[in-house]
């Protein structure tokens, strides 16, 4: 029988149990400022990419406090967006002998060895997290997450190679999960 | 009888954000967790307020739930936890009352007198140098104890306290 003292308790517990959900949307808050803090060191910051920072941390907060696959597949995507965003400058700083300057996609001409490394990059570390969406216990809640998430951290470099990360973690979600698929399949017949 | 499985399955749900498993979550541990934490501590309040700490410790730790652990165990352990630190709590509680409580004044002067008389021929037995010591582990300010380290000081002290204890058996048994 519930008691009001028992309805209390119950409370908070709860409490305890939200507690811990709000602390984890704060802490993706604190990864969206550390991403936002990188992406300013290495490109030009304009009005779009703070629109996007933004996004970026109501996105995490949100997915933050949701919690179970939601949570999982933000900071996945998240990961799988650093890349598009910090190997272009790695690229442009290796192509001019170590010459540390602005990605040359901020002003607006991105160079074709800078949106090869986006794709490519976030292609690859999109295929592993397609490839961990579909191991998940929620496989679509942990896809659709880690793309919002990832979409936002590559479109924080700039909207072009952004976009084009965004497209490679869509083409390795979809690899990585028939990826998986097929491997489970394989262990299943043999079993 | 505990439904293990059921269990299982509301915290796997709240460990994935289900906000609805959680009020059936809590009715079902309730009462089992106080039960457990009544046996461990034998009174009935301290077990409810330590059964709820262990389900809010619980609760806040609900994200981290491994699904191929026991769900009941899991739960027992946050419990045997609390439990444990209740049980420290009230020991501390208790020896702070006894520290807190007056002296007794009860005691008659002449048996007081008596005590005092007894307890200064068995120092009389002792070395100096034991004497020395014990005195100055009752006054703060003393230049011996100024003088040694710490560790030192502690040693010399337990030995004396020894030697003293030794000398009021024989003089007067255990009593």
């Amino acid at each position: 029988m519930e008691t009001p003292d028992t309805v209390a308790r119950a409370a908070s517990a709860r409490h305890a149990y939200e507690r811990a959900h709000v602390v984890a949307g704060a802490r993706g808050i604190a990864i969206a400022v550390a991403v936002y803090a990188c992406a300013a060191a290495l490109h030009e910051v304009d009005a779009a990419a703070q629109l996007a920072a933004g996004a970026l941390a109501v996105t995490l907060a949100v997915l933050g406090w949701r919690g179970g696959a939601w949570r999982r597949g933000s900071l996945a995507g998240v990961l799988a967006g650093v890349p598009p965003l910090i190997a272009p400058s790695v690229v442009f700083v290796l192509a001019h002998g170590g010459h540390v300057a602005p990605c040359p996609a901020c002003d607006g001409a991105p160079t074709l060895a800078c949106l090869l490394t986006c794709f490519g990059t976030s292609a690859v570390v999109g295929l592993l997290v397609g490839h961990r969406a579909s191991q998940d216990r929620a496989p679509r809640r942990f896809a659709i997450a880690a793309l919002a998430a990832a979409a936002l951290t590559g479109t924080l470099a700039c909207a072009t190679t952004g976009l084009g990360g965004a497209l490679g973690i869509a083409i390795g979600l979809v690899a990585g999960g028939a990826t998986g698929w097929v491997f489970a399949d394989a262990g299943r017949s043999r079993a | 009888m505990v439904d293990r499985t059921q269990l299982a399955t509301w915290m796997a749900a709240a460990a994935e954000g289900d906000r609805t498993a959680l009020d059936p979550l809590f009715a079902a541990l309730w009462p089992i967790v106080c039960r457990y934490t009544a046996r461990l501590l034998g009174d009935a309040a301290l077990a409810e307020d330590a059964a709820q700490d262990a389900l809010i410790a619980l609760f806040g730790r609900l994200d981290r739930y491994d699904r191929e652990r026991d769900a009941l165990t899991w739960a027992l352990a946050h419990a045997t936890w609390a439990a444990r630190t209740h049980r420290r709590r009230r020991q501390r509680r208790a020896e702070d009352t006894l520290a807190a409580a007056p002296e007794p004044t009860a005691t008659p002067a002449i048996e007081d007198r008596e005590l005092v008389r007894a307890a200064v021929a068995t120092l009389a037995e002792l070395a100096p140098r034991d004497v020395e010591i014990i005195t100055a582990s009752l006054v703060d300010d003393d230049e011996l104890r100024a003088t040694l380290a710490p560790a030192t000081f502690r040693k010399r002290l337990e030995r004396a306290l020894a030697r003293l204890r030794h000398a009021w058996r024989s003089r007067h048994g255990n009593a």
